[in-house]
This record gives C-alpha cells, sequence and structure tokens, in this order.
C-alpha cells in the first residue's frame, strides 16, 4: 500500500469538506487512479474542476502539486506516487 | 473621438500656467494611450540625463481608452515620469476610480512640469482648474489628507491622489496614493514631492463615448459572467498567491537566503481572509472586486487593517523579513500606506538591513538601538516610520533604497542587495521562474514584476520547464514584454489576463480596442504597435545612457550565484552561460543589437521611428 497525503485549498476545500486527508492507495498507483479515487469519494465537481475546454494552464487553473512539483496534464497522469508523498490541490496563481 | 476624452490638460507648476490642448488622432492611432503616449510625450519633451527631482522632470497621470467606459478590468490609471530609484523612465499602475474621473472631467493625460514654490494641490472640477495652496495639508498623511481636500472642496465625489511624509521628504521609493490603492513603485510620489505637489483632486461628470453601445454591454456580460467564478481573486484578492508559491518554493525569504518560508500559513489570505476580512473593494466598474480589508481582531495589533495586504506586501513585509505575525505584517503594511511608501521597496530595504545587522555590517549603533533581526514585527513598524521621516541613521540610509544604502555601507553587501537596475525586487523569483532572470534584466524598470510578467504562465509549469528550461524563455518573454505594453496603454487590469490573454498581444485586445475607440487594427499591427512601444522605451533607455551593460549586470549577484538551497525548487538558478543566451536571443527577437542592446537602425525604421538618433 502506498499511504499519501492530501491537501485541499480554496474550491477544493469547499467540494471535499476538509484541509487535508491521508489515503492508502494500492502500489505503484498513479496520479490518474489516484484521480478516479477523489472523483469517487467526491463526485463530479471534483472532476469538473480539471476540465478546461482550451487545455490551456492559465492563471486560476488548477493545479496539481506533487511534493511541490507542479503536474502537467495529461501528460504526467501515469506518473507514480510513493509513500509519504503530499499532493496539493491548488489553483494556480492570479495577480500579485 | 470614440474611447478618448480628447484633451491633454498642462500644469506648469513654476509659472502657474494652465492649459489644455487637443489629443491628436495620429498619436493615439500610433500608440494608443497610456503608456504609449505617455513615453512618446516624454520622448518629445523631456531632455535626456534630466535629474528626476529638477522641476524640468515631467510628471504624467495618464488613461488609456478603457478608463471611463465598461470594458472590465479598466479601474486603472498610470503615473509615468522620470524615476529617482533608477534614473529611467517609469510608470507606476494605480487602481481606484480616478482615472475614469479624469476622462469624465474631460481629460486623457495631465501633464505636471515644474516646481512650485510652496506646497500647493491642483483641484480639476471639469473645465475649472485652480491651483491651490497646500501648506496646512504638508505634513499630513494620505489618508488625512484625501479627507482633508474632499472637506475644503465641498464634494466627496472629487477623487483625490496624494503624496504623504515619505513623498514630502524625499524618500527615493515613496508612493502616491489615491483611496485605498497605491502608485507605489519606482518613488514618483518623491518627484511630487520635489514639485511641493502635494496632491490633486479630480471631479467631472462628462461621458466617455463609445462606438457601440450595445456591443459594449454585450462584452461586458460575458466578461461579468466568467470573471465573478474565478477561483481565487473575488473572494480572496491576490492574498492566497503565497500559499501556492511558497508551496513550489519560489517565495523570497529572509532576504532571498532561501525561498520556503516556514511561517507562510499564518500569513496566507487561506489563513486570514476566513478571519480578518471586514469587507471587499473593487476599483471603477470592476465586477471581480478583488480588494480585500482585513482588520487584526485580537493581539498587541488588535484594530490594526489594510487593504489587502497584496500578495506582494506579504512577500515584502512578511516572508522577506521573516515576519509570520499577521498583525504586524497589516500594521506595516498600513503605516506604509499612511505615509505614502512603496511596500515591496521598503520591504526589500528592511531586509537588507536585516542581514547586514546579521552579518554584523550594521551594528546596534547603527540601527539607532533598533535590535533589527529577521522576524522582529516590532522593529519592522519602528523602521518604517524612521524611513518615512529620515530619522536617524538608519532612516536616511535606508530611504535611499536598497542599490544605493548598500554602496554606503559597502563591505560586500552590494552582494545581498535585492534589487534589478536599482528598484528592488518584487515577490516572484528570479530562479525558480528563469524567465524572470530574462524579464527583470532587460526590463525598463528592473525590478518590477510587470515588466517580463510572464510569471502568469510560468508558475503552472512543472519544475524543469519553469526553472530549468531556458532555450524557449527569451520568445516567452518577448511576447509577455508586448503583452504588457498593450495592457498599459489601452490600459487594462493584469488579473483579467485570464480572459484577455496571459501570454501576448491577441484578439481580444484587438476587440477591447475597437470596442473603446472604433479603431479596425489587424493582429500585425497590434503588434506592430507594441513593438513600437517597447522600442520608443528603450530608446529613451538608450539617451539615458543605458544600454547592453546595464541589462547584463542587472541581477543582483546572490542570484547568479547561489542557487535555490532548498524546498522544492531546490538548485534552480540562471547560470552565466544561459542568461547570456537569452539576453542574446531577446534582443535579436526585439531587433537591438547584441553587442549595445540599442534598436538597430531597420527596427525604428520598420516601426515608424526612424526619426530617432540614438
Amino acid at each position: 500500500m502506498t499511504a499519501v497525503t492530501l491537501e485541499y485549498t480554496l474550491k477544493f476545500r469547499n467540494i471535499t469538506g476538509k484541509d487535508s486527508e491521508k489515503i492508502a492507495l494500492g502500489d505503484n498507483a498513479t496520479i490518474k487512479q489516484l484521480l478516479e479515487h477523489l472523483k469517487r469519494n467526491y463526485g463530479d465537481d471534483f472532476e469538473k474542476e480539471f476540465t478546461n475546454p482550451s487545455g490551456d494552464q492559465i492563471a486560476g487553473t488548477p493545479l496539481i502539486l506533487l511534493n511541490g512539483q507542479a503536474l502537467k496534464l495529461p501528460e504526467n497522469l501515469n506518473t507514480h506516487v510513493e509513500d509519504g508523498d503530499i499532493i496539493t490541490f491548488t489553483y494556480a496563481i492570479a495577480g500579485g | 473621438m470614440y474611447g478618448y476624452a480628447g484633451s491633454i490638460l498642462k500644469v506648469n507648476l513654476g509659472t502657474g500656467k494652465i492649459s489644455k490642448e487637443p489629443l491628436k488622432e495620429d498619436l493615439v492611432k500610433g500608440f494608443i494611450g497610456g503608456f504609449g503616449v505617455s513615453a512618446k510625450i516624454l520622448y518629445d519633451n523631456l531632455a535626456p540625463m534630466t535629474n528626476p527631482y529638477s522641476p524640468e522632470n515631467i510628471v504624467i497621470f495618464s488613461t488609456g481608452p478603457a478608463q471611463g467606459t465598461l470594458i472590465p478590468g479598466s479601474g486603472r490609471g498610470l503615473f509615468v515620469s522620470k524615476s529617482p530609484l533608477t534614473n529611467r523612465v517609469f510608470n507606476s499602475n494605480v487602481g481606484g476610480y480616478i482615472a475614469a474621473e479624469l476622462k469624465y472631467a474631460g481629460y486623457d493625460f495631465l501633464i505636471i512640469t515644474g516646481k512650485a514654490s510652496s506646497p500647493v494641490y491642483i483641484a480639476i472640477d471639469g473645465d475649472n482648474v485652480e491651483i491651490k495652496d497646500a501648506s496646512k495639508l504638508w505634513g499630513r498623511t494620505t489618508y488625512e489628507t484625501q479627507t482633508l481636500i474632499k472637506e475644503e472642496l465641498g464634494d466627496k465625489r472629487f477623487q483625490v491622489a496624494c503624496i504623504g511624509p515619505g513623498g514630502e521628504n524625499l524618500v527615493k521609493y515613496s508612493a502616491i496614493i489615491h483611496n485605498f490603492h497605491a502608485a507605489g513603485r519606482g518613488g514618483i510620489a518623491s518627484v511630487l514631492g520635489s514639485k511641493n505637489l502635494k496632491a490633486f483632486a479630480v471631479r467631472g461628470d462628462k461621458s466617455v463615448e463609445v462606438p457601440d453601445m450595445e456591443a459594449m454591454l454585450t462584452f461586458y456580460k460575458e466578461i461579468t459572467e466568467k470573471c465573478t467564478k474565478h477561483p481565487t481573486l473575488p473572494g480572496y484578492g491576490t492574498t492566497v498567491a503565497l500559499g501556492t508559491i511558497n508551496k513550489i518554493g519560489c517565495l523570497g525569504t529572509r532576504n532571498w537566503q532561501t525561498e520556503v518560508f516556514e511561517g507562510a500559513a499564518n500569513i496566507d489570505g487561506y489563513t486570514t481572509i476566513p478571519k480578518y476580512r471586514i469587507r471587499d473593494i473593487a476599483c471603477t466598474g470592476c465586477p471581480m472586486g478583488c480588494g480585500k480589508i482585513q482588520e487584526i481582531s485580537e493581539g498587541r495589533y488588535a484594530g490594526a487593517s489594510a487593504k489587502g495586504p497584496e500578495y506582494e506586501t506579504l512577500y515584502s513585509l512578511g516572508s522577506l523579513v521573516g515576519v509570520d505575525d499577521f498583525g504586524a505584517l497589516v500594521s506595516a503594511a498600513r503605516l506604509c500606506d499612511e505615509y505614502g511608501l512603496d511596500t515591496i521597496s521598503t520591504g526589500v530595504s528592511i531586509a537588507w538591513a536585516m542581514e547586514c545587522y546579521e552579518k554584523g555590517l550594521l551594528t546596534k549603533e547603527e540601527t539607532d538601538g533598533i535590535d533589527l533581526k529577521f522576524g522582529n514585527g516590532d522593529a519592522l513598524n519602528e523602521v518604517i516610520k524612521r524611513i518615512a521621516y529620515k530619522n536617524g541613521y538608519l532612516g536616511n540610509l535606508l530611504a535611499r533604497g536598497v542599490k544605493e544604502a548598500s554602496e554606503t555601507v559597502g563591505c560586500g553587501s552590494q552582494y545581498f542587495a535585492m534589487h534589478f537596475k536599482g528598484l528592488e525586487l518584487a515577490g516572484h523569483s528570479p530562479r525558480g521562474v528563469k524567465a524572470w532572470t530574462l524579464g527583470y534584466s532587460v526590463g525598463w524598470r528592473g525590478g518590477s514584476h510587470h515588466d517580463g510578467r510572464a510569471h502568469d504562465i510560468e508558475y503552472p509549469k512543472p519544475f524543469e520547464e519553469r526553472a530549468l528550461k531556458f532555450e524557449d524563455k527569451p520568445e516567452i518573454v518577448y511576447k509577455t514584454v508586448h503583452r504588457v505594453m498593450i495592457e498599459e496603454s489601452l490600459i487594462t487590469c493584469r488579473f483579467f489576463g485570464g480572459y484577455y490573454g496571459s501570454l501576448e498581444p491577441n484578439e481580444n485586445h484587438l476587440k477591447i480596442l475597437s470596442l473603446t475607440t472604433g479603431f479596425n487594427m489587424t493582429l500585425e499591427e497590434l503588434w506592430k504597435t507594441a513593438r513600437r512601444i517597447r522600442t520608443l522605451i528603450r530608446c529613451l533607455e538608450v539617451r539615458d545612457g543605458f544600454s547592453r551593460k546595464e541589462d547584463v549586470n542587472a541581477p543582483p549577484p546572490r542570484m547568479l550565484n547561489e542557487p535555490i538551497p532548498e524546498g522544492p525548487s531546490k538548485g534552480a538558478y540562471a547560470k552565466p552561460s544561459e542568461f547570456k543566451f537569452m539576453i542574446n536571443k531577446l534582443y535579436d527577437l526585439m531587433g537591438w543589437e547584441r553587442e549595445t542592446g540599442k534598436p538597430k537602425k531597420e527596427t525604428l525604421k520598420e516601426l515608424g521611428l526612424s526619426d530617432i538618433t540614438i
């Protein structure tokens, strides 16, 4: 099993109702499998956040950070998560 | 002309002469408005090498075709002058209501020259313009000043832009304050101070005509529908950027000795907004309303309140000085606003002094008894007061800006004086976002996060693409810098980049131009206009003695010698060979000479600037 910490900010916190949680995934689990797990638990609202018709990542678009490293979707969907990883669901910064 | 008030207001404070000129169509067709037109005015009227504090320096408050219309994100105006921090032409953008009000009063540009013999302010009530005595206002804070001027003029609808003690005392990074908003960067407030100009107040009741009101309303509704659903800005403003930037390991901390701040959660909007937000504010006609007023409700700083603090201030008066006491931070931000100081330059200057103090380069005697350690929020607040009034050795030293202060102290402290071209570094990492090493260095201002403005598209990228790859950065910066030229000339808010485009000049900008002015430019013509404006600004830089040498030497040595030491972006920095490649490539794209950094003759000719000799 692979134990990971999930952090939720902003709208992701609203959807999940929590700031963070620890979950266990199967061995060699991928980001894609993690997203499927979250869709099962939290419904379509979670998945919809990642639907961007243009495919561009622009300011204000959702962002997945794996230990602080931004993942590029869909290219990084098959990235494996490891025991102890921290995965943050947030948004690309806007302004500043 | 649609989209323009059609008139330029000129006030010479030395002679007292007030005059009005029509805005010429060929000028706006070539340079749009805002920064573009202001750059042309400065090129034609400001002598090379003019001392920023001489009466001959010119301050322009400018609007573009978007101001006073229903274009979402048009609640901005632009101060343009020569900066005492950088000795370069400088633009400083401000939100609020005053830009639209200037258009409603009948003017697109207010041009201020000369020096008054005693403190004055300018009252613009439509066609009636007066220079009025401000001797009773001199010494007042910015919030007091705005209230007192409205009382004196007997009409709360006047919009006021003013300086505080910082500008009066010629603090080189003093800010012009309007309402709760700041034209913070570059010290143009101190240029107004040098002219004995405390403020100007504007009121008007004219309209800005647009060619097709129905089309404008459709556009307004379409953008409003989208932007009010933005995931962060309407609810949190820019305050939550801090947490994300810290997460990816790019947050300037303790004078950029590291880029991970352990206290980030205490000052990030994600934590503070639910606790301390008391109201929202929006600029003219903005449906997004990203301004958040926060008020501290407990502890030693209970009662302290400030707008934001915005991301840049959370960085400069928070992580950069190691302060995670949110009350101390809010109090410090409020002091900067009341005294009229740029929060970024103030924080960067103090962070440098803190590193000097901890390294023994500044003694406790030289800090006038202040224990200037990183994380000391009380010291932060005390030093801000001393800077505004140039009190003591430390106040006088830091009021000159970090470049000059570090040259005064010497002893190697220039190595960690975090400025580009004399302008203190904004809160976007040149190491973690490689495009920024280039963007800041070839920027006309230096340490401004709006010159290259690549981070909107670079932050979401994976580490390898954002921080290690360098070959693609010149083209990205080439595109973003020209986008900024258009945004600063139409004058639209950067926070609408998600809707108008975050990369390059595009069809959305053409649409805004068409909706406001009726001009039907092609995309190729829009690009050419953007290039004309940037190249003209480059000519102003060259004329003042700046070119390749200053670009190459712009980065603070720490940024080219020390990789980020820890965190998710550990190891990132621009190697000298990469930096050189990026500059050369960007010059090629710009049509500037690699050897000198000057625009090529054929570039000037192509852009219709062949009458310029540099």
